[in-house]
């Protein structure tokens, strides 16, 4: 999302991912709010991280004229939300009570009814994400940005508010998921950059710039992951991912569904 | 009163200046050709009256109002629109889907942007038919038309063109530049219009300025000049 | 002043740690410039420099503790464990472009990173290894105070083959790849081997600097790999300056100091760290040295000369083997199509020693295509390209190395090093010394550069610019700049020069000076294609011109016949009969 129309990869998104699981910690498990309450917090504390992410991401690439500057701008941003997570929730691990407890049965496996949650509303997220991008005025114009950031200013359209937005949508994505995931999976406050490299993976497998592509790329990944762990050990599941990733970069730069990556 | 008006206007890029202190102005109701060999600053000129491009001095004003300072967003909105060189309409959106971003300042009303819609539709017939279609597609001529309506989605007071006669086969230049003429005329568009073939451009045009690398060095009525040799010896040079 | 802190650490209750603590910085600062030869200038982006130190660090390990290697051999072998890596990585990822090039290293170092934690008994898994000392030199083991010593001096002599390289002819080359693949082919440099040099050279410092890290901490672990790490040696580079000499130890001095002030409050250490990057970013782009070296303090000033000394340069330009007339590249009825786009339609032209020919057309008409076409920066869709009566090879940079020297419509001048190391860059083909003869500073490399030097003060001496050798290339005028450009592409000794507008900003006296730089090259036999839109210019110079329309030659003949050629003034102006069609 925040690559459309930036050409930039944050690493800084992952901590998006542990803003949710933490705000899910806190409202969920700590303060124990309602949960529209929670999710109102939620959107509230994303829009905020969104924007100023943006604000520490963009700034320094505008006034920087290295080819470098937007990898390091989103690293450094990345280091600083990580140490600000890790600061304020020190040793805690953010898992907290799923919001459904039952599981149930089908085709004789157990399946805990978060699981089915979670993936049935991050293929939703996904679609929605991808109608968004397709059918609104705003989603094409985040794409139009991404494909002639002159052009669309002659027609009229405000770039700077347009990637703000774009960031912070971007946010809101990544944490609504982390919120909903955290029980289900273990999440460390730490752990933003490991989030951040999964889904590069995820989207570069997939093919970046296509949201069907990310979706199917978390799922190649995610399924490699299960199956190598049980194999061969949990340990190995992380190695087989990275070496997944390097495959694909030399082999197919475009993963399955993308669009061609300009050369910057 | 659309009156455009520069004064003055230099842009540089690093020493070099691509508009040296440029003044020009179009009025009300004016079509107005700017010529000249490439690398003139014909483009430049449309880019840094649109906002794209930063002018280092000089002053610009428009419908009465100083814009040298205003981002380029909100100049479409004043009423400038611009067809740029080449086209560059979005492949990857359909073609009312490029319409509609044409119509990106009068989003706040459905209805306008619908009327509008309608009536590019009316104008370009060859644009209905393939409304769903995938712009990438086009054919130039189709493009260009594209390129032409969803600037005047806008509903913009001045309708500057670069080149769009650019790659198009000689019977399409034709075509464009019938519709062009079409808009002037029947709905008194004003135009500023930027091309490299100078004999069409002055059959259209009241009045032009023929620029020599950033300077005005030629100004006139559009049929004082057709037969004048300057304008050959500013794309040719002097037969000695 | 490295002595001296030694003892200023003694007065302290605790000297060891200081010296510990420069030990480690040194380190780092080996790292750092590793980095910056990479990032800094070579304009690679490697996100795995962090992970070659640590193979390093692990090799020392691995042959000491579980060989029982003799530890100055280790260390050796460290270097060359990850230069074998290095050229491991660049030949799997040769297509990548500069991003993918970045996320394949992020990969590699996470395998890396896993690679050891999976090595069994050879790296003790999630351990790591522990208990190396480093040897001594007269005694068996060393001590920290010796070892102070031999950190510093290694970072001293990187920081030397860092300057040695980077001032000379395959720094220069580097430089070119930074700035862009185009700008070196046409220089004569294949952008993949010389990436491949490069990484390498850097890949093994950053082992050295492993190899060293592990001998000071005593321990190899995977977590030496991890990316966090990385991003502290990223804050040295850029608070220093990215692609300055100093910088990098400079960043890295500056990281130590506040390392050490936080050191109470490690969790604060990421968030300070990031935010002084981010921060430096806003308000110092170039880093501390890099804005230095900007301001008015820093930069270079011209000197004084004598208009006389002018002439104490003798050009010696010398085109070889070229008899007047003989033709030296030839198209036959050469297309080159995009999709439907015919933008080179049947081309067949000629090209012939000591001729200036000039090409022009109405925009949009094919020459730039036309030209990338004949010297293979573009493939042909048919017809073929005769160089020298040889077929033209396929690679651009082989085209270039061949005497075809192109200079493209947009300045690709290396605007932060100075106009004299510009003007050098475009000769480093002719030099004789190999990289080894740089780093050491040979007899060999001292005379070739000496001759070198010499005719690049007569080429500036022709173009005006003597007196102006120290200046940083960014700082000249456009029309300087053009001139510039102009001049280090004859310093390649060319047998065709191709110049793409380079008239564009020059003024009247620029202009001159231009055409009379043209003229002598044209005597001496060169042959000189120009494409211009400043048709007076060219007419005065140009003997035969080329129009060309659509990809097709719609004219050839003598400057006075093209202007007064009937389809040419349709071409530019458009086809009378049409304008009649429209009133």
């Amino acid at each position: 999302m925040v690559y459309q129309p930036t050409r930039i990869m944050n690493f800084a998104q992952g901590e998006g991912f542990i803003l949710g699981a933490a705000v899910g910690y806190l409202a969920l498990g700590v303060w124990k709010l309602p949960l529209w309450l929670a999710l109102i917090v939620l959107i509230l504390a994303s829009i905020f991280m969104g924007f100023i992410m943006e604000r520490m991401v963009m700034l320094p690439v505008q006034l920087s004229g290295s080819k470098f500057a937007w990898i390091i701008a989103t690293l450094a941003a990345a280091l600083i939300f990580q140490s600000l997570f890790n600061i304020g929730f020190i040793g805690a691990s953010l898992s907290y009570n799923e919001i459904w407890n039952k599981s149930f049965e089908f085709f004789g496996a157990q399946i805990a009814f978060q699981k089915l949650l979670v993936f049935v509303l991050t293929i939703s997220i996904v679609i929605t994400h991808d109608q968004f991008l397709r059918r609104t005025l705003w989603g094409r114009s985040i794409r139009a940005i991404a494909h002639n950031p002159d052009t669309s200013t002659i027609l009229g359209i405000p770039t700077k508010p347009v990637i703000k937005l774009a960031f912070i949508i971007g946010t809101i994505t990544v944490s609504f998921v982390g919120f909903l995931a955290a029980p289900v999976i273990i999440v460390e406050p730490a752990s933003g950059l490991f989030f951040t490299i999964q889904g590069f993976t995820a989207a570069i497998v997939g093919g970046v710039g296509s949201p069907k592509g990310a979706l199917a790329g978390g799922l190649v990944i995610g399924i490699l992951d299960s199956v190598v762990r049980s194999t061969l050990g949990g340990t190995w599941g992380l190695f087989s991912t990275f070496i997944a990733l390097a495959l694909i970069l030399i082999l197919r730069p475009n993963g399955f569904f993308g669009k061609r990556v300009e050369g910057r | 009163m659309s009156n455009l008006r520069l004064e003055n206007t230099t842009v540089a890029y690093g020493g070099a200046k691509a508009l040296d202190a440029l003044s020009i102005h179009v009025e009300e109701g004016e079509f107005v050709a700017l010529l000249g060999a490439n690398g003139a600053g014909k483009t430049t000129t449309l880019r840094a009256i649109s906002g794209i491009v930063k002018t280092t001095s000089g002053r610009m004003h428009f419908d009465g109002k100083e814009i040298t300072k205003l981002p380029g967003h909100r100049r479409t909105a004043l009423g400038i629109g611009h067809v740029p060189e080449g086209r560059q309409i979005f492949p990857d959106h359909t073609v009312e889907e490029n319409l509609q971003l044409g119509g990106f300042t009068r989003r706040k009303s459905r209805t306008h942007v619908q009327e509008s819609l309608s009536e590019m539709f009316a104008l370009f017939p060859r644009l209905q038919e393939r409304r769903k279609q995938v712009a990438g597609t086009l054919s130039g001529g189709e493009a260009q038309m594209l390129a032409v309506a969803r600037a005047l989605m806008s509903r913009p007071k001045i309708l500057m063109l670069d080149e769009p006669s650019l790659g198009l086969a000689p019977q399409l230049v034709l075509e464009t530049f019938r519709y062009l003429k079409k808009l002037h005329v029947e709905q008194g568009l004003t135009i500023l219009l930027v091309e490299q073939q100078a004999r069409l451009a002055l059959q259209l045009a009241s009045r032009a300025y023929i620029l020599e690398r950033g300077k005005v060095t030629i100004e006139g009525k559009a049929r004082d000049l057709v037969d004048d040799p300057r304008v050959v010896e500013a794309y040719l040079g002097i037969s000695h | 002043m490295i002595y001296l802190f030694p003892l200023l650490a003694a007065t302290t209750n605790n000297p060891i740690f200081y010296l510990q603590i420069v030990a480690v910085a040194a380190c780092s600062a080996i790292l750092t410039i590793s980095l910056n030869i990479c990032m800094g200038y070579g304009g690679l982006l490697s996100l795995m420099h962090t992970g070659m130190q640590m193979v390093g660090g692990y090799t020392v390990a691995v042959l000491m503790l579980k060989k029982g290697w003799n530890g100055w051999l280790a260390l050796f072998m460290s270097i060359v464990v990850t230069a074998i890596f290095s050229i491991a990585v660049i030949l799997l990822s040769l297509r990548a472009t500069y991003l993918y090039f970045g996320m394949i290293t992020l990969a590699i170092n996470l395998i890396a990173m896993e690679g050891v934690r999976h090595g069994g008994s050879l790296t003790d898994g999630y351990n790591g290894l522990f208990g190396i000392i480093p040897p001594g030199i007269t005694t068996p083991l060393m001590t920290p105070r010796s070892f102070y010593i031999f950190a510093l001096t290694i970072l001293f002599i990187t920081y030397v083959i860092q300057r040695n390289i980077m001032f000379s002819g395959f720094g220069r080359n580097t430089m070119a790849l930074r700035e862009s693949s185009e700008t070196a082919t046409a220089l004569g440099v294949s952008p993949n081997v010389h990436r491949l040099k490069v990484f390498t050279v850097s890949g093994a410092l950053a082992g050295l600097a492993g190899g060293l890290l592990t001998m000071q901490i005593g321990y190899a672990q995977a977590e030496i790999g991890d990316l966090n790490n990385g991003l502290i040696f990223f804050v040295g580079l850029f608070l220093g300056g990215v692609g300055t000499l100093a910088g990098p130890i400079i960043g890295v001095s500056v990281v130590a100091v506040i390392d050490f002030l936080i050191r109470g409050t490690a969790q604060y250490r990421s968030l300070i760290l990031g935010s002084i990057l981010l921060l430096c970013m806003i308000i110092l782009p170039r880093g501390v040295v890099g804005t230095y070296r900007a301001s008015r303090y820093g930069s270079p000033q011209a000197r004084d000369f004598d208009p006389a000394e002018a002439e104490d340069y003798e050009l010696d330009i010398e085109v070889k083997d070229v008899v007047k007339d003989e033709t030296l590249l030839e198209a036959r009825d050469i297309t080159k199509h995009f999709g439907g786009v015919h933008a080179v339609d049947g081309v067949s032209i000629v090209f012939k020693a000591g001729q200036v020919h000039g090409i022009i057309g109405p925009n949009g008409s094919g020459k730039s295509t036309l030209i990338s076409a004949l010297t293979s920066y573009l493939p042909l869709t048919s017809g073929s390209v005769d160089i020298f009566g040889k077929a033209a090879p396929a690679k651009p940079h082989l085209v270039a190395r061949m005497g075809v020297t192109r200079v493209f419509q947009i300045p690709h001048l290396f605007d932060r090093i100075n106009v004299l190391d510009n003007v050098l860059t475009g000769m480093y083909r002719q030099d004789s010394y190999s990289i080894f003869d740089a780093i050491l500073r040979t007899p060999r490399y001292r005379k070739a550069n000496g001759r070198s030097v010499g005719k690049a003060r007569a080429l500036l001496a022709l173009a005006g610019l003597i007196g102006k050798e120290e200046l940083l290339a960014g700082s000249l005028s456009h029309g300087q700049k053009r001139l510039l450009e102009v001049i280090r592409a004859v310093g390649t000794n060319p047998k065709i020069l191709i110049l793409d507008e380079p008239a564009t900003g020059l003024t009247q006296e620029e202009l001159s000076a231009l055409t009379g730089l043209i003229n002598l090259l044209a005597t001496k036999g060169m042959c000189i294609i120009l494409i211009e839109h400043n048709v007076q210019f060219l007419m005065n110079l140009a003997e035969i011109v080329t129009v060309l329309q659509s990809g097709k030659v719609i004219a050839q003949g003598t400057p006075m016949e093209v202007q007064k050629n009937e389809k040419v003034l349709d071409a530019y102006l458009g086809r009378a009969d049409f304008s009649k069609e429209l009133t």
